[in-house]
């Protein structure tokens, strides 16, 4: 069944058609909540409530990418996280490769033992300099440079202009760079 | 000749670093494409600086997905998808007819009432002796009237008959509009509120603060000339206005008239704060004013409704833009 088909059939009520969606999609989605919010039980809270208001809102789909909408939905949600963390106090941002999920992730057996290490003190440096980003910035970096979302779907995602869109990921590009040479280890750069 | 605009190398560099991320990306035009290639020609650190923004951005895409936890499907009792009231088409459209049909009724009061003439301001001696008669106005006596003023008592009888009546009924019975003019004109509102009154009674009762309230406060039938005259005249002659509003008014000796006088510390150091030269005002005293007030204008009641209803509307559009902005 293909995706229209799948929406479609959700539209009208089939849970079972929109919980194939949510496994098509929900590793993107937490993902992208995950990298914005720096936690992973409010990414969790953030994945479920989007994935709860897509359904509801499923008759306002009106066709184009249903990626990109229920990538809004999940900003959106996070948004929602971000001013509920503002009002408690939170922990730091900085320690988001020590998520066993995620250090699982990064595990690659067919690497040697020193490779292995250095991509997950690459990873570690680059989720600490993502975290550090304003959160218009991160948002752009991440669908852009990590989920590899193109330019318009990104203004679709956001509802930035496309100007806006451009300048927020030439800074975010610009302050990891500067994150990255000013490691002890430069990365190449 | 008619080629490239030329620009100076600095803005060259400049346009050049702007651009370098969208130029990974290719979302240059093919001019600005060419622009940024020849600057890179010429230019070893913008080279630099591309290099690294390419390898940062290669090793931002070498970054794994985050597996979710766990599964995030929607359970069974999830209620079947259905857009909410403010999301059908029928809700803007219903607030913006509603909206032009409140601003229409207002247009109408409004200008129904200015073709009816001058309104007809409310009785200025009912007003007072409303405000007179709330019990509330006991209640603060101990503050600075332990009893009422001789002439509120003199005159609270007689008063009603005539001052319920609206103001031409009042000048019919009056031989002159000069105690009206005189009413209106002392009418200036009493100061203290109620939460002021409230703390006042609240005060210790001991001589300390109850000797401040007499010494600054104590009310005396030797009014002040203007209202003593008055209340002297309405006494002989009933004008009821003019003595009742002289009699709202807390008479004393010292400050003029419609001044108030200092605020006195008590000193039993309660903090107790005693305004003289006004009377206490409960709100409910101002709501009845305001009703009053709106009651005696002409359409009165239809403008202040439409404009009440207006505001509801407008502030329920507002809202509903709101929410959906955020909908997805």
């Amino acid at each position: 069944m293909d995706e229209q088909t799948l929406v479609a059939t959700a539209r009208a009520g089939n849970h079972e058609a929109f919980n194939v969606l949510v496994r098509n999609y929900e590793g993107m989605a937490y993902s992208v909540a995950y990298r914005v919010l720096g936690q992973p039980e409010a990414a969790a809270d953030a994945t479920q409530d989007a994935f709860l208001a897509a359904y509801r809102a499923l008759p306002a789909f009106r066709g184009g990418s249903f990626r990109a909408w229920l990538l809004r939905i999940v900003t959106n949600a996070c948004y929602d996280q971000l001013r509920v963390a503002k009002r408690r106090p939170q922990t730091a941002l900085d320690n988001v490769s020590e998520d066993p999920d995620y250090a699982l992730a990064l595990a690659d057996r067919g690497e040697t033992p020193e490779e292995s290490l250095l991509r997950h003190e690459l990873a570690q440096i680059l989720e600490v300099g993502i975290a550090k980003l304003p959160v218009g910035q991160r948002l752009v970096l991440v669908l852009s440079d990590v989920e590899g979302l193109s330019y318009d779907e990104i203004v679709a995602v956001t509802g930035l202009s496309l100007g806006t869109v451009k300048s927020r990921l030439s800074r975010a590009r610009g302050k990891m760079r500067d994150h990255l040479t000013g490691e002890r280890e430069p990365w190449g750069l | 000749m008619w080629g490239l605009p030329r620009h100076s190398e600095k803005a060259e560099h400049r346009f050049c670093r702007g651009n370098l991320s969208a130029f990974i990306d290719g979302q240059l035009t093919g001019r600005e494409s060419e622009r940024v290639r020849r600057h890179l020609d010429r230019c070893q650190a913008c080279q630099r600086e591309l290099e690294s923004l390419q390898r940062t951005v290669s090793l931002l895409r070498s970054l794994p997905r985050v597996p979710a936890p766990r599964s995030f499907a929607i359970p069974r009792s999830t209620p079947a998808p259905a857009l909410p009231f403010w999301m059908r088409p029928w809700a803007y459209g219903a607030l913006r007819v509603a909206s032009a049909a409140a601003a229409l009724l207002l247009v109408v009061a409004l200008t129904g009432g200015a073709l009816a003439g001058p309104g007809v301001d409310l009785a200025a001696g009912e007003r007072v002796l409303r405000i007179a008669a709330e019990p509330s106005m006991e209640a603060a006596a101990p503050l600075g009237t332990p009893a009422p003023s001789e002439g509120m008592v003199a005159l609270g009888a007689p008063a009603p008959a005539a001052a319920a009546a609206p103001n031409g009924a009042a000048s019919e019975a009056e031989p002159s509009a000069e105690p009206m003019a005189g009413a209106l004109e002392v009418m200036p509102p009493p100061t203290l509120t109620a939460e002021e009154a409230a703390r006042a009674t609240a005060a210790p009762e001991g001589r300390g603060g109850g000797a401040a309230a007499t010494d600054t406060t104590v009310p005396t039938v030797q009014a002040p000339p203007v209202a003593s005259a008055r209340a002297g005249e309405t006494v002989e002659a009933p004008a009821p206005e003019a003595a009742v509003a002289a009699a709202a008014r807390p008479a004393t000796d010292e400050p003029p008239l419609g001044e108030p006088k200092s605020l006195v510390e008590s000193p039993g150091g309660a903090g107790r704060e005693v305004a003289d030269g006004y009377a206490l005002r409960p709100w409910t005293a101002g709501v009845a004013e305001l009703r009053q007030r709106i009651g005696g204008y002409p359409w009165g009641w239809w403008a202040a409704g439409s404009a009440m209803l207006l505001a509801l509307l407008l502030t329920m559009t507002l809202w509903l833009r709101a929410k959906r902005a955020r909908w997805p």
